[in-house]
């Protein structure tokens, strides 16, 4: 019954326009991207409520899950308050700004084999270039509210974001180097091995030092807990969204939670593997239940780092500003340059200097 | 990708930038004349990406509309210029001067393709030629980088050597801070591509 069904699945997709599929991917993806937010900011609620020995939202559906739909809809009927002497059009365009850039940057992150929305030469690099936009939402945001503490999230924020880029692409490029590639699904497949120890060729194990690098960089571009000074409360009120109410707050937040979940899936992809597991082959000409199959490996993934970000915000506490600027610039940056010396180094005498792949 | 729809899409992006650099060069706001100049750095890696050049396209975002415009909102945003604070109109800054130092590099510009081959062959193959394909990898990263590291290696060795002591200099203005000597004079002394770097020593905020 099964077997037949996706047989006759397989048959269709093969049969379908490439314009239609295509559509039809981005469709399913965009969607699934705005359905994991809602979810996501539960499972945040729920956790932090287990972490810190509460009980949380469970008053709304069964165990409180419709409480984001409730948070939807109180926040679309909410009064938009508009602050006096503001720049209407930039205030306007801010939070867009930051929302866009995020959702956009995911197009190129391989969910499945060889299944993405937009299959740039060049994939790493657009995600890198359209994903670090966001900061434009931000900084504009704080300007344009009129309000000091607003402006104050913006300056931080951009210039949070210029210096953790810096290490962010510098450890991406040992990636690169690794894998000789700039093609995500290469990258991907690049870190397939055969066999029980077959996840040791993931780049968590092949660029441990990339990937540390990275996973602090990646908190510090999303500007999660303990790298949230944009917008912290007990400083700054609320940053650069002080000022913002009613939907367009709520542009700000689905922004950041998107952005989010598009750094976890460029980490799932770059360091675990991404839609691969070392004990399934990967076909050459892969089916449509191979496609599924490799959908819920990259979606496991993900939860899993998803989990990892929640966990870490309600555990750490926030850095002082001077703290991050230092450990950005003087440990992360200069660590990204000499792993980039080593990976080098380890290409051209192809000598392996951490872990040996098995087999 | 049929030429005509090519060309369309090259006139407006071509349209675009000229629009958004006047308005860069026009407004009285700073912010706005930067959020100009984010949209004409992003319609010239669209002509790139139109010339199936993607690397150095999306090079073009990360690096000027990405990191250097962020910066220059950055110093904006720190300053916060009113209309007042800007210095009255005059020596460089004056309207006519800047006309003719613009108007003298543009004919330069036209004097130099007007002197190029390349415009001549297109001349004689009618008013929307067919572009000339080198090969449908030439604008990708590996090709790019061979191009980089065989052709002009020396050239490009040069221009990081520039970058390095760009660098070094940024150090040892904000060392020089730190130990409570002087300040730098102008910040304006500093190299233009060091305009990376120059932010860092405005970064502890």
């Amino acid at each position: 019954m099964i077997i037949s069904t996706l047989a006759a699945a397989q048959v269709a997709v093969e049969a379908m326009n490439p314009w239609l599929k295509s559509s039809i991917t981005a469709v399913l993806v965009f969607g699934g991207l705005i359905h994991i937010v809602p979810g996501l900011i539960y499972f945040e609620r729920r956790i932090s409520a287990w972490i810190q020995d509460r009980i949380g939202p469970n008053r709304v559906g069964p165990v409180g899950v419709l409480q984001p739909v409730a948070d939807a809809i109180k926040l679309i009927f909410k009064e938009d308050v508009t602050p006096e002497g503001i720049n209407r059009a930039i205030y306007t365009l801010a939070p867009v700004l930051v929302y866009a850039p995020a959702i956009l940057a995911f197009t190129v992150i391989p969910v499945g084999i060889d299944l993405q929305v937009a299959n740039f030469s060049v994939g790493v690099i657009f995600l890198l270039t359209i994903g670090g936009f966001s900061v434009y939402g931000l900084a504009f945001g704080g300007w344009a509210s009129n309000n000091k503490y607003s402006l104050l999230g913006g300056l931080r924020a951009s210039a949070q974001m210029v210096s953790y880029e810096v290490a962010l692409i510098l450890s991406v490029i040992a990636i690169l180097m690794t894998a000789e590639s700039v093609d995500l699904n290469a990258i991907v497949r690049s870190q397939w091995a055969p066999g029980t120890l077959g996840f040791l060729g993931w780049n968590l194990f092949q660029q441990p030092i990339a990937f540390v690098i990275f996973f602090i960089a990646a908190f510090a571009e999303t500007n999660r807990l303990p790298f949230d000074l944009p917008e912290c409360e007990a400083e700054l009120i609320g940053g650069y969204h002080t000022e913002y109410s009613s939907l367009k707050f709520a542009t700000f937040f689905l922004g950041e939670y998107v952005a989010m979940v598009t750094m976890s899936g460029l980490l799932v992809t770059l360091f675990l593997g991404g839609w691969s597991l070392p004990w399934v082959e990967i076909p050459a000409l892969p089916l449509t239940a191979d496609i599924a199959l490799s959908v819920l490996i990259f979606l496991g993934k993900l939860a899993f780092l998803l989990f990892v970000y929640i966990w870490v915000r309600w555990t750490l506490p926030r850095f002082r500003y001077d703290q991050l600027m230092g450990i950005g610039w003087k440990v992360l940056i200069p660590l990204a340059l000499v792993n980039l010396a080593l990976t080098a180094l380890g290409g051209i005498f192809d000598w392996n200097w951490l872990i040996p792949l098995p087999g | 990708m049929s030429p005509w729809l090519q060309n369309t899409i090259f006139g407006v992006l071509a349209l675009l930038a000229v629009v958004s650099s006047l308005l860069v060069v026009t407004r009285k706001n700073p912010i706005y004349s930067a959020l100009f100049l984010i949209v004409m750095f992003s319609t010239i890696s669209g002509i790139f990406l139109l010339l199936d050049a993607s690397f150095l396209g999306f090079m073009q975002l990360l690096v000027y509309a990405g990191a250097i415009m962020v910066l220059y909102i950055f110093v904006i945003m720190l300053i916060n210029p009113r209309e007042g604070d800007l210095p009255p109109e005059g020596g460089f800054t004056d309207k006519g001067v800047a006309a003719g130092i613009a108007l003298i590099v543009f004919s330069l510009l036209a004097f130099a393709i007007g002197k190029s081959e390349v415009l001549a062959q297109l001349a004689s193959s009618g008013p929307f030629p067919a572009r000339p394909l080198p090969s449908p990898t030439h604008g990708e990263i590996a090709a790019f980088g061979l191009e980089l590291f065989q052709r002009h290696l020396l050239v490009f060795e040069l221009a990081s050597i520039l970058i390095l002591v760009g660098i070094v200099g940024a150090v040892h203005l904000t060392l020089r801070r730190k130990a409570g000597a002087a300040l730098p004079e102008s910040s304006e002394d500093a190299p233009d591509d060091a305009g990376e770097t120059r932010g860092r020593e405005l970064i502890d905020v």
